[in-house]
């Protein structure tokens, strides 16, 4: 509440108080003398009336001075201004009422949610809007959107549409509602009620210029707060499993936007249906960061980690990714069985795949013989090492359909492959035709043809930091494989498989090219695996290089689904790396969602999704091609309100939240009974 | 002698004239005098002594017991009267009285002369020896003491005082009362003729020691009715003739203020006399002065106070 003066200079008048003061002191006495006889009594009665006398005096003093204070006030012109709507809703004959029914908005409050309390004051407001006014509706949970087309009469269907509100998940979409208002007052005057939280850091911030476009075009924004005092909301706010092929932790951090000190506990639950619960210490208005290990062996898929907060329940749930963890088994098929370890390929894979001996998890490679292959299976292999294997066509077709369920075949050059025995049986796996071993250099000489530095934008190389690909170089090599000829479709014109080269040897020689097949993939390592024909086994960088090669083709980016994140309310897009099937996409209820997607070589998808959860995207019964984690946006989380919508209103022009009274009337009316009530008083006055 | 002089004298005859006029019409109707005349009545024997008549000479008593005793009787126990008049400012004010003295019209001190010569003459006639005490006043009568005596001669030496007599200086009645005290060799009557405008505390045992000495007292109260109603129409300084600090008043807002004070004070009067075995006689200027002897000469009870509330 403010005080203001409309004229300060008049104050300066203040200073005639000082006249009455001064005549008081004064006190002039009557000039006419009267001889009297009976002043023995007049001496007693001034001494009875001598104390009543003082204290009228004192007051006479007080109503003069203050009546003349009020007159000089009144000559200012003070207005009193405070916080404040018009008299009356509907004065202006337009009203548009913006319902918040965000995911804050689901906060629980004595009666209910601040949903139904704000639904309830809507209701309300309609009932005592004046005959005739015309309304309209906007709700601002998730994206803006008007429940009536244009402004109306008909308050049935508005009333309908506020009983039948449910809360949304979605983000609140303050600017867009104004927006929206504005479109409804088509450039009128009008009022425009805004029910909400105020919840989020930007959501006031981000609709000021709206806020102002809207008062520009005659709109009076009366808010209407709906809030908790004092806020409370517990969230997660983050859960990202720590990267690793032996298992590793799920790095949580969750907010605490409340008042008071807590101690909370997390729940993480794991695709397998396992849960880990952990507590939380969370200080007022802070966050915190807990770590919850996982077992050894998980499989991968959308995980969850769900504090348990009753305040704001629709947030408590967080989606994340969690990789395949754990054991990956891995099958070695040796052949070409050395004399000597620095003969045998399957020497140094072992100790690449598993330095620890499997005694501590990770990989679990199994070294067989080629016949060992039928007994390949996707439920217990994920990657498959052929290694210089002479003949593997009789079991062309179980590594197809290994490749395509999501594994990953790794074929490595050797005196025994021949383009007879591997073309035509493999073809359909193949990522080029092989012809025969090529020399680079003469192989009795020291030395090799290094390797490329490898791109490190590609997802095998991710890992890798520049030092890392420099440790590449060193890589030499002496003879390759020779390839025949192949393109990015593929070695043959009907195939629809992508293949690319993942790595060259200095001057262009291809060192290891992969070809996507259905879900899996497969790579073709164009020198040997032992020191037959190059260093590789020899380097420090064959460690590293093996293991992401397990993870890259069977852990967390190998062949299984594609990953995505999405916030709901905004819409997810995501690129398939495959054109032309018929896709479905399912939401965390189990229902059908409506989605977008341009076919071409790949497949863009995009849809807006409603609920937080794990969506996923199947091709038939497939196991699903694609995993979004969709979450609750996280600003609504955040149920403080930073920056009132009142205090933006006001600040963009007062005049439109504020009400007014002019004080001038009433301190001039005061005065003047202030003089009357001295006239009487001195009137009084006997002497 | 002033009382050559055609004003006095002028004063004298008004005097004697508003007096006659008044007693003979108070009693008129055969009232009989108080006084019982010099006829016998037997009071108490004395030793005689030399210059005793000897008209009084109990024979009877000298033949049965050879001893020379005189008859006393009740005639020689004579009322020995003496007016206090109070001849101060304060009483040269008011407007109300009829009985107007040349330069004293309708003022307190008017009223209070006409009374004190009315007294004087109605005493007289009765036989009784008159004396006067004046307090305050100024002229030739300020301050004049004339001791009790009785005829015709008497009432002339005081209508001859009060002639003269002008309003003036302080009464100061407690000192003039105590100056009384001695000169009274017998029981006798104080009448005291003012308005009474001095704090009670400082007269009021003077009457009180009067008292004790079996002196019968009557005070005669002079109030003008205007000054004690503050029948003035706008506010003005007021002063005492006597002196003193002027006080500014506005009579609309005092009036009802000096009623209270009024009451209270003739409350307090009346108390104090009748504690003292004085008897108080109101003496309203605007009222004829019947209305104030006549509960002395008839016996009457006083009239009541008008418009004065509860007093």
């Amino acid at each position: 509440m403010n005080l203001g003066l409309i004229a300060p200079l008049a104050l300066a008048l203040g200073a005639l108080a000082i006249g009455p003061i001064l005549a008081h002191l004064a006190q002039q006495r009557p000039s006419e003398r009267v001889p009297f006889g009976a002043m023995m009594l007049l001496r007693r009665m001034v001494k009875r009336l001598e104390k009543r006398r003082r204290l009228k005096d004192r007051a006479l003093l007080a109503l003069r001075v203050l009546a003349l204070l009020l007159a000089v006030l009144a000559a200012a012109q003070p207005q009193l201004s405070w916080p404040g709507d018009p008299a009356t809703i509907g004065g202006l004959g337009r009203v548009v009422l913006i319902v918040d029914d965000s995911l804050s908005m689901s906060q629980r409050d004595a009666g209910g949610t601040l949903l139904t309390r704000a639904r309830d004051q809507a209701l309300a407001t309609l009932d005592q809007l004046p005959p005739g006014t015309l309304v309209g509706l906007v709700l601002i949970g998730g994206e803006a959107r008007q429940l009536t087309p244009t402004l109306t009469a008909e308050i049935g269907p508005i009333r309908d549409a506020l009983v039948n509100l449910q809360p949304s998940y979605g983000r609140t979409d303050l600017e867009g509602g104004l927006r929206e208002a504005r479109a409804l007052l088509t450039g009128e005057r009008g009022e425009v009620l805004v029910y909400t939280d105020e919840a989020g850091p930007t959501t006031i911030s981000e609709a000021q210029g709206e806020l102002a476009r809207l008062v520009e075009r005659g709109g009076v924004v009366l808010p209407r707060p709906t809030r908790n005092d004092p806020p409370a909301n517990l969230t997660v706010l983050d859960a990202r499993y720590g990267d690793g092929l032996e298992g590793g932790s799920v790095a949580l951090r969750v907010a605490n936007y409340g008042a008071e000190d807590v101690e909370a506990a997390v729940t993480v639950g794991l695709p397998d249906g396992s849960e880990i619960t952990a507590f939380v210490e969370l200080p007022a208005g802070g966050e915190a960061e807990e770590r919850v290990t996982v077992p050894p062996t998980v499989p991968g898929g959308v995980a969850w980690a769900r504090v348990i907060d009753p305040a704001l329940e629709a947030d408590n749930t967080r989606f994340f990714h969690l990789p395949r963890v754990g054991a990956s088994r891995v099958m070695v098929v040796d052949g070409d069985p050395g004399s000597t370890p620095v003969r045998s390929e399957v020497y140094f894979l072992e100790r690449a795949l598993a330095p620890w001996g499997g005694a501590r998890g990770g990989v679990l490679p199994q070294v067989v013989a080629p016949s060992g292959l039928a007994a390949l299976s996707t439920e217990e292999h994920q990657v498959v090492f052929l290694a210089n294997v002479a003949d593997p066509s009789p079991w062309a077709g179980q590594l197809l359909d290994f490749v395509r369920g999501g594994g990953g075949v790794i074929f490595s050059a050797g005196d025994n492959l021949t383009a007879e025995r591997y073309n035509e049986p493999l073809r359909a796996l193949m990522p080029a035709p092989i012809e025969r071993p090529r020399d680079l250099i003469d192989l009795t000489a020291s030395g090799g043809v290094p390797l490329d530095l490898p791109d490190a934008s590609l997802e095998l190389f991710e890992a890798f930091a520049e030092e890392g690909r420099q440790a590449f170089r060193r890589v030499t090599t002496r003879r390759v494989m020779g390839l025949g000829a192949f393109n990015e479709t593929g070695w043959t014109e009907t195939s629809q498989d992508g293949v690319r080269v993942l790595m060259r040897f200095e001057g262009g020689a291809p060192a290891l090219v992969e070809r996507r097949i259905g879900r899996g993939r497969v790579l073709l390592w164009t020198s040997t695996f032992d020191l037959g024909w190059g260093s590789a086994p020899l380097q420090a960088v064959f460690l590293p290089f093996t293991q992401r090669l397990v993870a890259y083709l069977g852990g967390e980016s190998a062949g299984g689904a594609v990953r995505a994140e999405g916030v709901v309310g905004e819409v997810t897009s995501l690129r398939l790396p495959f054109g032309g099937l018929t896709l479905r996409l399912t939401g965390p209820d189990g229902a059908d969602v409506p989605m977008e997607t341009v076919q071409g070589e790949q497949t863009e998808l995009s849809f807006l999704p409603r609920l937080p959860g794990a969506y996923s995207v199947q091709v038939g019964d497939e196991p699903p091609v694609a995993l979004i984690a969709v979450n609750t946006p996280a600003e609504e989380s955040d149920v403080r309100a930073p920056q009132p919508l009142t205090a933006a209103a006001a600040a963009i022009d007062p005049a439109l939240t504020e009400r007014r009274v002019r004080l001038g009337p009433w301190a001039l009316g005061l005065a003047i009974s202030l003089l009357l009530a001295q006239s009487l008083l001195a009137r009084r006055e006997a002497t | 002698m002033i009382l050559w002089d055609p004003n006095v004298l002028a004063r004298v005859r008004r005097l004697h004239l508003l007096a006659v006029q008044t007693v003979e019409g108070l009693l008129h109707g055969g009232h009989k005098s108080r006084r019982v005349g010099a006829n016998v009545e037997f009071a108490d024997y004395k030793d005689y002594s030399p210059g005793d008549s000897l008209r009084d000479l109990d024979w009877k008593v000298l033949a049965r017991s050879d001893r020379l005793v005189v008859r006393r009787y009740e005639v020689e126990t004579e009322l020995q009267c003496v007016l206090v008049l109070d001849a101060s400012g304060d009483l040269s004010t008011g407007q109300g009285s009829p009985y107007t003295m040349p330069e004293l019209e309708g003022t307190k001190f008017g009223y209070s002369l006409v009374l004190t010569a009315t007294l004087a003459y109605y005493l007289i006639k009765q036989q009784e020896p008159v004396g006067l005490l004046v307090l305050g006043g100024s002229g030739p009568g300020a301050g004049v003491y004339l001791p009790a005596r009785g005829g015709g001669t008497q009432l002339a030496r005081i209508f001859a005082q009060l002639a003269t007599l002008r309003p003036g200086g302080v009464a100061r009645i407690g000192e003039g009362l105590n100056t009384l005290g001695p000169r009274l060799r017998r029981r006798g009557l104080v009448a005291l003729i003012s308005d009474l405008m001095e704090e009670p505390e400082g007269w009021m045992p003077s009457l009180a020691a009067l008292s004790r000495r079996r002196t019968d007292l009557a005070v005669f109260h002079v109030m003008d009715r205007r000054e004690l109603t503050l029948d003035y129409e706008r506010p003005a300084l007021y002063f005492s003739p006597e002196g003193g600090e002027a006080l500014p008043i506005d009579p609309a807002g005092a009036a009802p203020e000096l009623r209270a004070v009024l009451n209270a004070w003739l409350v307090e009067l009346r108390g104090g006399l009748a504690e003292h075995r004085g008897r108080y006689y109101p003496s309203w200027t605007d009222l004829p002065l019947h209305a104030a002897l006549a509960p002395m000469i008839t016996g009457r009870r006083a009239m009541p106070d008008r418009d004065l509330g509860a007093v």
